[in-house]
């Protein structure tokens, strides 16, 4: 897919995102009889649709790209995911954290997290990879010609 | 296992008859193969129609509405859609391994996890094919894992 095209989808994938948590935030605050949405909560829908929409873009397939590249773009889009949901919790969330420890305490506790999880994935991964390796030459040196 | 060729008289038809304890998977696939094994595909290139053994299929990928068939050394376009080559030749060696690929398990040397459970198969002529995540299941179900 060409460059524009996938800013079209990325496009249309974070209007999509941001119309249904509009939506969503519409009947809930309808619910709880509040007839206006702030600019605060109009902003932080479109942080959460903003996220979404990179989150999505990360594990999207990459046809011809090459491995390297494409964990290299999913660690780099998965940070850039992180640092959108930091930046909308200190700039937009109500109850914002002001102290920086803070918010250095939660940047490290979220890129703990994902490394951590990031990590298990790997070295299961490889571990898969390795049954179904030993699988796939059993198979090719049983399977019937 | 034993196998007995007889003769029979130009006047009577061919038959196989089978004769095991349990029909296991090795010998389901053997009757497949046996009832499959006129089958070809057709694949046209430079306006040329090419009559393709499936076994010399490395896979099909769907590109822009068009399917190709990838061989050693030729790619040949393809009449048939994705879903209709995924249902013909599903007890041959071929698996859904993307939305838009369908992979020939004989022609994989080997596989890599890339991450978040996506597996890169190295193919005998170099090439390299993504397995998504949610194939995974079906080609480990393919190899009996």
């Amino acid at each position: 897919m060409k460059r524009n095209g996938k800013l079209i989808c990325f496009l249309k994938d974070f209007f999509a995102a941001y119309g249904c948590l509009m939506a969503v935030v519409s009947i809930c605050l309808g619910i709880s009889l509040i007839e206006a949405i702030s600019v605060l909560v109009s902003s932080l829908i479109g942080i959460a649709a903003l996220a979404y929409t990179v989150l999505k873009f990360i594990f999207e397939n990459k046809h011809g790209v090459e491995s390297k590249a494409q964990a290299i773009g999913f660690i780099g889009f998965l940070i850039f995911a992180d640092i959108i949901t930091v930046l909308g919790m200190c700039f937009f969330s109500p109850g914002r954290p002001v102290d920086k420890s803070l918010i250095i305490s939660y940047g490290l506790i979220i890129f703990g997290i994902n490394g951590l999880v990031y990590g298990m994935m790997h070295i299961d991964g490889r571990q898969q990879a390795k049954r179904i390796n030993e699988k796939l030459s059993q198979y090719n040196g049983t399977k019937i010609e | 296992m034993k196998i007995t060729i007889e003769n029979i008289p130009v006047s009577d038809e061919p038959e196989i008859i089978l004769r095991c304890h349990e029909a296991d998977d090795s010998l389901v696939q053997l009757v497949y193969a046996m009832q499959d094994a006129s089958k070809r595909i057709i694949g046209t290139m430079d306006s040329q129609i090419h009559i393709i053994h499936p076994k010399d299929v490395f896979y099909f990928e769907s590109v822009d509405n068009k399917v190709f068939i990838y061989c050693e050394k030729n790619v040949y376009e393809s009449k048939l859609k994705l879903y209709e080559i995924e249902a013909e030749y599903e007890n041959w060696d071929f698996f859904r391994a993307s939305k838009s690929t369908i992979l020939n398990i004989a022609k994989i040397k080997y596989v890599s996890p890339v991450f978040y459970g996506k597996f890169e198969a190295h193919l005998l002529s170099g090439e390299k094919v993504f397995i998504s995540r949610q194939y995974v299941p079906v080609f480990k179900k393919k190899l009996g894992l």
